[in-house]
């Protein structure tokens, strides 16, 4: 046993191998499931807005821009694993997001209500640009239903597809922004308020940084290590009541932790922009249908299918209708690309497990630490979204009202989105000393059950890696 | 040295006008119990984390004196919730987590595993998922969590606080046991009696230590600590004129699918005066039914009126001037940046105008001894205040049907005399008050009428 330092002196530095970063750990995944419930939030409320970027900008803010580009970056992979693997090609637009919020965080604009709304805008105009940019090159104009609509009518009054697109995704990213940046403005004002305790230590300490910026140097809390808890190296020899039963509970999963399905998935997102359109993402979304049909996925099959009758159609309206002659062959390879890539990232959800993953994670060797933040998103995401409906029938019954007006729904976001980000934010502390006593991150973790990687698994993975390969060095050729 | 030592400590969080914790000494040996009492805002929670070292690295602020511990610790916080480590999916790998973490061998993390499950009663809960588990059974996983290390220094904050009676027994016995194997226990606990009985004077040695005003001092053994609160007979006057119905079920059934009813044709009437409280286990229907009376959801048939309402076609904003609720997690709602405002934001929302909301959110501060607390945000106070800040909000309204989904869960004995208070004198209003609760004491003071829902077979 290590001698352990008298704690909790202010200079309390843990010795050896640096400390995790246990704060942030706990923050990333209540900051995408945030990210996720915003969205539904808002959705249900009917408002012409996303808002699924609160928990990255109230990272960006609160632990600095590469927190927030890593809660960012785990949602956007969640967005991938349950929407669809092409979504990871916005990965650039939640760096850009976090660094904005982060500037906006320096600056101060988050103190006043004026200057957080014009640094959304800002924001917004920016992120429309880029994201356009990206929606426009890999899906020709298809983005969120709303925002094609609006492409189209500007597409019908005569605008070049191209200017039609970055038009539409910019006024809608505008008004996005204008509403998160409030509402961080908003949830940050909370840590102002005086007698601060326990629980909002992560507010407390924005409500420093975020309103002293004078101070250059971030006044944020002591890092947090793990010093509270002396690496045991060996259990404690405790004879216990009865020899109770033997072996863990371990549920049937895949083979090998998702990994096949991984290295596949991105095969096919892959394979769909490297192969000759329009024929090439035609096969491809053929042959993935016939695999994953056989492979018992018709699940999967049709939830890609229901997810893409209505692009097809905008793909229609926007390039056969309203395009050139030969607009149908884009339609077609554009529309192929969609289903080949959404079906094989639903089959990739419908058999991840969160628990093999870790196992996984543990056994190779990965670092533990990005398993950890994708697993502990993935399952905050249900919790914070129960959350929210709870947190809405309670305003309810409270007298507000949720129907109506867009006046009376906007209305209704303040008393909804603050509870579910300080109740977020109130859960990062409680998390962070947990996980130290726990000791996440002292030692290399044992697996208990890692799961099985069969000769097909390999196979699979490294046949996957050759036909992309082979793809790739026949588009470079030709 | 072993166990626990505080010499002299004195923390006071970041940007609070006081200590938390004054001049604070305390010892703790190992092979011994220490109980640590007092009242919510004493400081019980706070000294745990300052003597885990949780507080002020976790937390901010600022300490004087000395902190010693040795050896591992155990360290329990009062909402196990917030406590899980967030990526088990089972209740066996929520225990696993510690000792995998710490790169145990894997037979042996299987082993002490299975054993922490055992000690606790988790065994037959081993394959569920953590989050889907009750208070209770969280609160029985997070101490078998800690309880998988053998940790030398036990600190726990409240840790049967959300406990049923035989489980609460289970629990204090394994604390006589820790300490009988040698570990140091602290336990922070609200309530008295209990381990007074009988059977700890052949256990290890135990004793109190109280807290006050973020002092501690330490009570002569023969001086018993008098109960704070006493149960008061509560016989709501009945005028001899039958009162006007309040709320009323008629034939009222409701399921969450064609195979699961949960409420079938379920009729009452609860009248003005009257209190009724709604007994019985976890899935009988208890919330369901406050979910019917609230309008957040609808009969399949029959009807309900609540506060002479019908609820068909009415959602929970359409009665929330005439039926007040509190809600069972506080959380869920409290956003404002003061308590005071907290309070007069749902009138205001109804349409009251400033003033009234004003004058009325005092009048609910003073009964509730919130005038204390009437600046604090209402996210910074602990468990009890907040459960009182939320019926507050009830309250504020004046209405004519009080709806109370566990108002006394996870609080003091203070809170829970203001509750019992608060529902007596609605019910003297004139208000009718229906009322969920798991709490014995509750039952017996408040002494209303009682609906038994049964769990149903399928």
């Amino acid at each position: 046993m290590p001698p352990e330092k008298p704690p909790g002196a202010p200079a309390d530095t843990p010795t050896g191998a640096p400390p995790p970063p246990l704060r942030e750990l706990a923050f990333i995944p209540l900051a995408v499931a945030l990210n996720v419930a915003m969205g539904v939030l808002a959705s249900q409320l009917g408002l012409p807005v996303f808002l699924d970027t609160l928990g990255t900008l109230l990272g960006a803010a609160l632990l600095g821009a590469r927190v927030g580009m890593a809660a960012g970056l785990v949602s956007q992979l969640i967005t991938a694993l349950q929407v669809g693997a092409f979504m990871l090609a916005f990965a650039p637009l939640q760096l850009l997001i976090a660094a904005c919020g982060a500037l906006a965080a320096r600056a101060g604009a988050f103190r006043r209500l004026p200057t957080a709304l014009l640094a959304g805008a800002l924001t917004g105009a920016l992120a429309g640009a880029v994201s356009s940019r990206i929606a426009y090159t890999l899906f020709g104009g298809v983005t969120a239903p709303g925002v094609s609509m609006v492409t189209a009518t500007l597409r019908a009054l005569g605008l070049p597809l191209d200017l039609a697109v970055a038009a539409a995704s910019i006024s809608t990213d505008v008004l996005d922004k204008v509403v998160v940046f409030g509402l961080v403005a908003g949830v940050l004002a909370g840590g102002r308020a005086d007698g601060r305790s326990g629980g909002r230590a992560l507010l407390a300490a924005a409500g420093e940084s975020v309103w002293d910026l004078g101070s250059a140097r971030s006044p944020f809390l002591p890092p947090v290590g793990s010093s509270a808890l002396p690496p045991a190296q060996r259990p404690p020899d405790r004879s216990s009541a009865r020899p109770p039963a033997q072996r863990p509970p371990v549920r049937s999963s895949a083979s090998s932790a998702g990994a096949t399905a991984l290295a596949l998935t991105l095969a096919v997102l892959l394979l769909a922009y490297l192969l000759p359109p329009p024929w090439g993402p035609v096969g491809l979304a053929g042959v993935v249908a016939v695999a994953l049909a056989g492979a018992g996925q018709a699940r999967a099959l049709g939830r890609a299918t229901a997810f893409c009758i209505l692009p097809w159609g905008f793909l229609v309206v926007i390039h056969v209708v309203l395009g050139a002659a030969d607009g149908w062959t884009v339609a077609l390879a554009q529309g192929a690309r969609l289903y080949a890539i959404l079906a094989a990232s639903a089959a990739l959800l419908a058999t991840f497990d969160g628990n093999a993953f870790l196992e996984a994670a543990a056994a190779r060797g990965w670092p533990y630490q990005l398993a950890y933040l994708v697993v502990a998103a993935l399952q905050a995401i249900p919790r914070l979204a129960a959350r929210a409906e709870r947190i809405l029938e309670a305003q309810r019954l409270r007298g507000l009202r949720v129907r109506g007006g867009p006046l009376v729904r906007a209305r209704a976001l303040l008393p909804l989105a603050v509870p579910l980000a300080v109740g977020a934010l109130q859960e990062v502390d409680a998390r962070a000393m947990a996980l130290e006593l726990r000791g996440l991150g002292v030692a290399r973790r044992t697996a208990i059950a890692p799961p099985p990687d069969t000769a097909r698994d390999r196979l699979l993975r490294w046949g996957a890696l050759a036909l992309v390969l082979a793809a790739l060095a026949w588009r470079v050729r030709g | 040295m072993s166990g626990l030592r505080l010499d002299g400590v004195t923390f006071t969080y970041p940007g609070a006008p006081a200590p938390a914790l004054r001049d604070c000494d305390l010892a703790v040996e190992p092979g011994t119990l220490t109980w640590l009492r007092g009242e919510v805002g004493a400081g019980c929670s706070t000294l745990l984390l300052v003597a885990a070292g949780l507080a002020p690295r976790h937390t901010g602020g600022t300490l004087t004196g000395r902190v010693t511990r040795a050896g591992t610790l155990g360290y329990v916080g009062a909402e196990p919730r917030t406590q899980l480590s967030g990526v088990a999916d089972t209740v066996f790998a929520e225990v696993a987590f510690a000792p995998q973490n710490l790169g145990w061998p894997a037979d042996d993390i299987v082993r002490a595993t299975w054993a922490s499950l055992d000690r606790f009663g988790l065994v037959p809960l081993a394959g569920r998922h953590p989050e889907q588990l009750s208070g209770g059974e969280q609160q029985r996983l997070l101490l078998a969590a800690l309880d998988v290390l053998a940790p030398d220094v036990w600190l726990l904050d409240e840790p049967t606080a959300a406990l049923d009676a035989e489980w609460r027994e289970r629990v204090e016995q394994w604390m006589r046991d820790e300490a009988g194997r040698g570990a140091a226990v602290l336990v922070a606990d609200g309530r008295t009696g209990g381990q007074a009985d009988g059977d700890a004077a052949s256990g290890p040695p135990a004793r109190e230590v109280m807290l006050e005003a973020g002092r501690v001092w330490q009570p002569h053994p023969a001086a018993a600590s008098p109960r704070a609160s006493s149960p008061r007979a509560a016989v709501p006057v009945r005028p001899s004129a039958r009162p006007p119905v309040r709320l009323k079920l008629a034939d009222a059934s409701f399921r969450y699918a064609p195979d699961r009813p949960v409420l079938d044709a379920l009729s009452l009437e609860v009248l003005a005066g009257e209190v009724l409280l709604v007994l019985g286990p976890n899935g009988a229907g208890k919330s369901t039914l406050l979910r019917l009376v609230t309008a957040l959801a609808h009969p399949v048939s029959g009807s309900v009126t609540s506060a002479g309402r019908d609820t068909r076609g009415r959602g929970p904003e359409d009665l929330a001037d005439v039926v007040g609720t509190a809600v069972q997690d506080p959380g869920v709602q409290l956003f404002e940046r003061t308590v005071r405002r907290e309070l007069a934001w749902g009138p205001r929302v109804l349409g009251w105008p400033r003033e009234r909301a004003a004058a009325r959110a005092e009048e609910v501060l003073a009964r509730l001894g919130l005038e204390a607390a009437a600046e604090s945000h209402p996210l910074d106070l602990p468990l009890p205040l907040r459960k009182r800040v939320a019926l507050g909000t009830a309250l504020m309204v004046t209405p004519q049907l009080l709806v109370l989904d566990e108002p006394t869960a996870g609080t003091d004995p203070a809170t829970r005399d203001l509750v019992a208070q608060a529902i007596h004198e609605e019910a003297s209003r004139g208000a009718a008050v229906i009322c969920v609760t798991h709490d014995a004491w509750l039952r017996e003071v408040v002494g209303g009428r009682e609906l038994v829902l049964g769990r149903r077979e399928s």
